[in-house]
């Protein structure tokens, strides 16, 4: 009986373990769903000059088209220079196959748009939903800079943080005043990862180290 | 949080995005089609009009044709004009706020506690703060000082679970939701526009500058 018993407190520790674990899972994604909507790029400006050209276009010809059903042209749009163009040009011209693709160029870059924007802040791991932070990409890159200035010979250091929250690469260029560069490269990895894992970003990041020395 | 409406103003703008590209893209393969069709077929297809006059007969013919064209269009238009509204009003309560007046008292209490915790919290040098979006929908933004090798997932933690969440009951916003932008290594955070016109705190919020004009 007590072997039944322990077994059964055995299920239930495991059955809580579970549930806190797909729980805290669930918090990091939600964070990081709050995380994307807050710190992408939402191309506000874009989405509002479409829209307005959307309207104001379309009302446009559904004016002139009511109006013109009406039998009182209300002259907003040159139909009959347009209908006079259409007739007249012809599937072969190159205006048109130009106009093709240049329809079909705007397509795609509309398409493209409204993909997810770049990271604007570089989101901080967090388990809350209802919470997120963000670091300038330029913060971190002074910072990481910091660190790799830290490392003892470095005279010179450059880095370049690409990425979001998802494949991020940090590149460090350093420049050491000695003749060779040793093991310089391998400290500079170890501070610049070292303050990362400080910064504590969502997501991983592969770090490139490249070192010159006075001889080159 | 602000999740509704940005959710709803997202979807929006990308299904105009969509709509935009779609329509565009339709055109572009039509008359590329039509482009490689007079290729293939040669002269005749090349030398027909743009505009068919099968197409104008059918328009002719049919008195439905040009009331659906135009409502159509109507419905387009529509969906642009709502769209432009959302982007508009999401754009506006993000800088700003839509709360009502009992709601304002509570957050004008609950601020002077949030800016004191936040400034107590260790590694927090500086703060400047601000509350958007509706009461359905409240957003809290932080920009916070810290020092150049302050633990940020910790000091976000504990700003979540402390600060944020005591704001949070006091103001009773239990949707709030908050956005932290840390800046590492700056010792004081530079006073905007808004911020410049008074003394006092906290320094970034609508609530306060009522109140500082009342005085």
């Amino acid at each position: 009986m007590g072997d039944v018993g322990r077994g059964t407190d055995d299920t239930r520790d495991e059955r809580a373990l579970i549930i806190e674990l797909l729980d805290d899972l669930a918090g990091r994604q939600r964070a990081r769903r709050f995380a994307r909507r807050e710190f992408r790029a939402r191309r506000a400006w874009l989405s509002l000059a479409l829209a307005l050209l959307l309207a104001l276009g379309a009302g446009t010809v559904a004016v002139e088209i009511v109006a013109r059903v009406a039998g009182r042209p209300a002259g907003l749009l040159p139909v009959a220079d347009a209908v006079a163009l259409l007739r007249t040009a012809r599937w072969g011209d190159r205006g048109v196959g130009a106009a093709g693709v240049a329809l079909a160029a705007a397509g795609a870059a509309l398409l493209g748009l409204s993909a997810p924007g770049r990271w604007r802040l570089l989101p901080v791991r967090c388990g809350d939903g209802r919470l997120a932070g963000g670091v300038r990409r330029r913060d971190v890159r002074r910072v990481l800079t910091g660190a790799a200035l830290g490392v003892h010979g470095v005279e010179r250091a450059r880095v370049r943080v690409r990425g979001g929250a998802a494949r991020r690469r940090v590149r460090v260029r350093a420049r050491t005043g000695y003749l060779n560069v040793a093991n310089t490269p391998e400290l500079i990895d170890a501070a610049v990862r070292a303050r990362l894992a400080g910064l504590d970003l969502m997501g991983d990041a592969a770090v490139d180290v490249r070192v010159t020395c006075r001889n080159g | 949080m602000d999740g509704g409406i940005r959710v709803g103003t997202a979807a929006a703008g990308g299904t105009l995005v969509l709509c935009a590209a779609a329509l565009l893209g339709a055109d572009a393969v039509e008359a590329v089609l039509a482009g490689v069709r007079a290729g293939a077929h040669g002269t005749r297809a090349a030398a027909d009009p743009v505009l068919a006059p099968s197409v104008v007969r059918y328009a002719a013919r049919h008195g439905w044709f040009w009331p659906a064209v135009a409502g159509v269009a109507e419905l387009v238009a529509l969906a642009g004009a709502v769209g432009a509204l959302r982007t508009v009003r999401a754009a506006v309560l993000r800088r700003r706020n839509a709360l009502d007046g009992p709601s304002r008292m509570l957050v004008r209490a609950a601020a002077i506690d949030l800016r004191r915790d936040v400034l107590a919290v260790p590694g927090v040098r500086d703060l400047r703060f601000a509350l958007t979006g509706t009461r359905r929908a409240p957003r809290l933004a932080l920009t916070v000082a810290c020092p150049a090798d302050a633990p940020l997932g910790a000091l976000l933690a504990a700003l979540g679970d402390g600060p944020v969440e005591r704001f949070r009951r006091a103001a009773d916003l239990p949707a709030l939701a908050a956005v932290v932008r840390f800046r590492p290594g700056a010792a004081a955070l530079r006073r905007g526009f808004v911020a410049r016109r008074r003394v006092g705190e906290p320094p970034h919020m609508d609530i306060q500058h009522r109140e500082d004009r009342c005085e």
